[in-house]
């Protein structure tokens, strides 16, 4: 026969008290999926885009990207500028007024960003003259991955920025 | 004023027969088998003699059935010991090479003779001892007076007091004569390393000071033996006690240096002198003051006579190898002598016990570095002023380092030509202490024996600018994550310099200096002279290597090769003569033509390469040349090669943006 005191009554109510109340807990809702959009926020490296060349892109949450670069010539060249992204194609124009060399259907997963680029065909063309809707069709032209990163700041201090086709 | 010098006499002897080193036992039939290797002449140490195994006698050696007692046979009271004894040499054929001792009654020719008689025996060396025959004058730094410069330094990126004085790393021109940019270039490259600690360089040479204050933080370091107890191989590499290197003099990690023998020493602070540490001067790759910066291991080949033999070289090298070492620096060659060609020297050299070292350091099997698919080893190119590296600094395998001053111009001491690579900061010969600041300033060793800063010049001083590059690059490499093999890494250093052929014009003088020592007459000791002359230096205009070691370069040409953009269908212009240079001859293989469509050859016009790519995809070019060619066609050149990648990419922004 077991005997229980007032104070081991006390404390065998408590815990019974404690795992039911543990056991009607509500669960936590699961974190909420990040959007494409904030998932492409942050900074990038191409892989094997060329031998040698170094890309590195980062977009900014503001919309904002900033694009560094090392081709022709022995250091990077840093070009900003701003893109959009509609569903998960991403267009952008950098701050001398250029347009992209085209948009780009984008993927992400595993810390990785695929980028498609789209041709641009003449529909697309006269849309863009004309400000329109684009009533292109998909046409995917290359396909490069980039793989998230941290840029050096090596990198970041040394680029030389450009601002218009000449070099600053 | 202090008087060092090093290198090797070659005089000619008699070679008893030359066979086909693998003949070996041929059933009893006695005909001489060896071949004399190496140095053979000069003073020779007596008593001793070194001998190369057939494949036959070393496996009977280690099979136990070896008789040694034939093989030896002649000379009296004769022991045989592995040259190099304690060590793991599995594998290579370093194991066949024996030291015979003897009875000192017999002279060491003779010994030779006898031996090469012997069957089992392919090879036979000397061990000579290499008596210095140059001379680097140097000046101990003074913090007052004319060997100062004043002025701020508030541009240099380290707080080093003496750095203001190093024209060879930061060459502002305010030496009088001098010009700015020559130097290593170096300033730049330290925003993106400024040495690994995982980079270990060797430094065959005298001991390195240990206790300097200003490499004893730089010093590699055996961790086993450092913990360990005295007079135990901790960790069983063959060598007791070796916590920074090993003396190969006297077989002892004893390491020796002094005031007439600093000269490993000042080479160790061009490379890794601590920077940053607010004392002395500053270094090519001893970090940023934070605990980064390449280590230095120091083995201890010459003594405090300047002597070394090429049993200490070999020994040294093979211990480089097996202790982590990825850079060899050597400033130390073998010169020539009237009668002795190239050729004759090289085949010696060739199957030497110190080659065969040396290609056991260079083997991709020995590598200790993750950035590099084999070790380097630099070597100085001689001081001769004669128009060729001395050797081995003239082999493919290695790098061969000529010397220029202050004001870009080549040093009148130094060998140029015929197996000569690249040029770097030897510092000028001067006349008086006053000009002292046109040599170079390192770590030194004062007369009365305090640890302190010495100017001095040679090629030997500019070889570890080179190894200092060389490390720096290889601490890039491992940076960013790339590996290199050897004759890319090399290809990219050779590749990345600067033209010094342009500050030659018209005909030009620099002092070189004769020293020689005068033999004591038995009650004045002997005593080294000195003689000035004028040489025209003129006559090494375009024989200095590739042209002068810039550290920037070389690390950009490590970060990626240039990359052009173009799209099908248009014409690409490159300028070449800004990218790459003259005198290269361009390739494009096959498959990178197909991959990009480019058909046909490329055309240059006026320096600029224009071509049109018809098909998206990317490919390289390469432009290939090649330096320190000999006419006489004996010293093999070193080919190297640039490259430039194209990306033919469906659509580019027109402002040659990559989105």
């Amino acid at each position: 026969m077991k005997i229980f005191t007032d104070t081991s009554r006390y404390i065998y109510a408590a815990l019974i008290a404690l795992i039911t109340l543990t056991g009607c807990e509500k669960p936590k809702p699961a974190p909420k999926p990040l959007t494409l959009a904030e998932k492409l926020c942050g900074q990038w490296r191409g892989q094997e885009i060329s031998v040698d060349a170094g890309i590195y892109i980062e977009f900014l949450s503001d919309g904002k990207f900033e694009l560094y670069q090392k081709m022709n010539g022995e250091w990077f060249e840093l070009r900003r500028g701003t893109y959009t992204l509609d569903g998960d194609i991403l267009s952008g124009v950098y701050n001398d007024q250029e347009s992209w060399a085209c948009d780009y259907k984008i993927s992400i997963s595993d810390d990785v960003l695929t980028m498609c680029s789209l041709e641009k065909t003449a529909e697309d063309t006269e849309a863009d003259m004309t400000e329109g809707e684009n009533t292109g069709t998909e046409n995917i032209i290359e396909t490069n991955t980039y793989i998230k990163t941290s840029i050096p700041e090596t990198i970041k201090e040394g680029a030389t920025v450009v601002v218009k086709s000449g070099i600053l | 004023m202090k008087k060092l010098f090093i290198a090797l006499a070659m005089a000619a002897v008699c070679c008893p027969s030359c066979l086909n080193e693998e003949d070996g036992m041929n059933g009893g039939k006695k005909e001489p088998s060896a071949k004399l290797v190496g140095n053979p002449f000069g003073e020779k140490e007596e008593g001793t003699i070194l001998i190369k195994l057939t494949d036959k006698a070393a496996t009977a050696l280690s099979e136990g059935t070896l008789n040694t007692e034939d093989l030896l046979a002649g000379l009296q009271d004769a022991s045989m010991t592995p040259v190099f004894a304690g060590t793991d040499c599995s594998g290579s054929k370093l194991s066949r090479w024996h030291e015979i001792s003897f009875d000192n009654g017999i002279c060491v020719e003779t010994a030779a003779a006898i031996l090469s008689e012997q069957e089992g025996i392919s090879a036979i060396q000397y061990n000579s001892l290499l008596e210095p025959v140059y001379s680097a004058e140097s000046f101990e730094y003074t913090p007052s007076g004319t060997t100062t410069k004043s002025g701020t330094a508030s541009y240099l990126p380290f707080n080093d007091l003496l750095l203001k004085d190093q024209w060879d790393l930061i060459n502002d021109g305010s030496i009088e004569g001098s010009v700015a940019g020559a130097d290593v270039n170096v300033k730049d490259a330290w925003r993106l390393t400024a040495g690994d600690p995982r980079i270990i360089v060797a430094i065959l040479d005298q001991g390195v000071a240990t206790k300097h204050p200003d490499l004893k933080e730089s010093l590699w370091v055996n961790a086993a033996e450092l913990n360990g107890a005295t007079g135990v191989d901790d960790d069983g590499n063959g060598f007791v006690d070796d916590k920074h290197g090993f003396n190969f003099t006297d077989d002892s990690a004893i390491l020796t240096y002094g005031p007439n023998s600093d000269h490993g020493t000042h080479i160790a602070g061009t490379i890794a002198a601590r920077n940053n540490n607010g004392l002395g001067v500053s270094s090519i790759a001893g970090g940023s003051g934070k605990g980064d910066g390449v280590r230095i291991m120091s083995c201890q080949t010459f003594d405090k006579n300047g002597e070394t033999t090429s049993k200490w070289v070999a020994k040294a090298l093979k211990y480089a190898a097996d202790n982590g070492a990825c850079i060899a620096q050597c400033s130390y060659g073998y010169s020539e002598m009237d009668g002795y060609s190239a050729g004759q020297i090289k085949e010696w050299m060739e199957s030497s016990v110190e080659y065969e070292a040396l290609q056991y350091f260079l083997d991709p099997a020995n590598a200790n570095c993750e950035a590099l698919e084999t070790n380097i080893a630099v070597y100085s190119a001689g001081n001769f002023n004669e128009p060729f590296s001395l050797y081995p600094g003239a082999f493919k395998d290695c790098i061969s380092v000529t010397a220029f001053c202050p004001d870009f111009l080549p040093g009148g001491y130094s060998n140029y030509g015929a197996g000569c690579d690249i040029a770097a900061p030897g510092g000028d010969i001067i006349k008086n202490e006053n000009e002292a600041p046109c040599m170079i300033l390192s770590t030194g060793i004062m007369e009365s024996g305090g640890l302190n800063y010495e100017y001095k010049y040679g090629t030997s001083m500019a070889c570890p600018h080179v190894s200092g590059v060389v490390a720096l690059g290889a601490s890039y490499a491992l940076k960013i994550g790339k590996k290199f093999s050897r004759q890319e890494f090399i290809s990219r250093l050779l590749a990345s310099t600067n033209d010094i052929d342009i500050h030659q014009t018209g005909s030009l003088d620099k002092l070189r200096v004769n020293t020689y020592f005068v033999p004591g007459d038995g009650i004045k000791p002997g005593s080294w002279k000195t003689e000035y002359e004028v040489t025209d230096i003129f006559v090494k205009k375009g024989k200095m290597g590739t042209g002068a070691v810039d550290a920037w370069k070389f690390l950009m040409a490590l970060e990626g090769t240039p990359s052009f953009m173009t799209t099908p269908g248009e014409v690409l212009t490159i300028d070449i003569d800004r990218h790459i240079g003259d005198g290269y001859v361009m390739e494009i293989s096959p498959e990178d033509a197909s991959a990009l469509g480019i058909e046909g050859t490329p055309v240059m016009n006026n320096g600029k390469l224009e071509l049109t790519c018809t098909r998206i995809g990317s490919g390289k070019i390469r432009f290939k040349s090649s330096v320190g060619k000999d006419e006489a066609g004996v010293i093999p050149e070193l080919e190297y090669y640039k490259e430039i990648s194209i990306v033919s990419r469906p659509a580019v922004a027109s402002n040659g943006g990559w989105l």
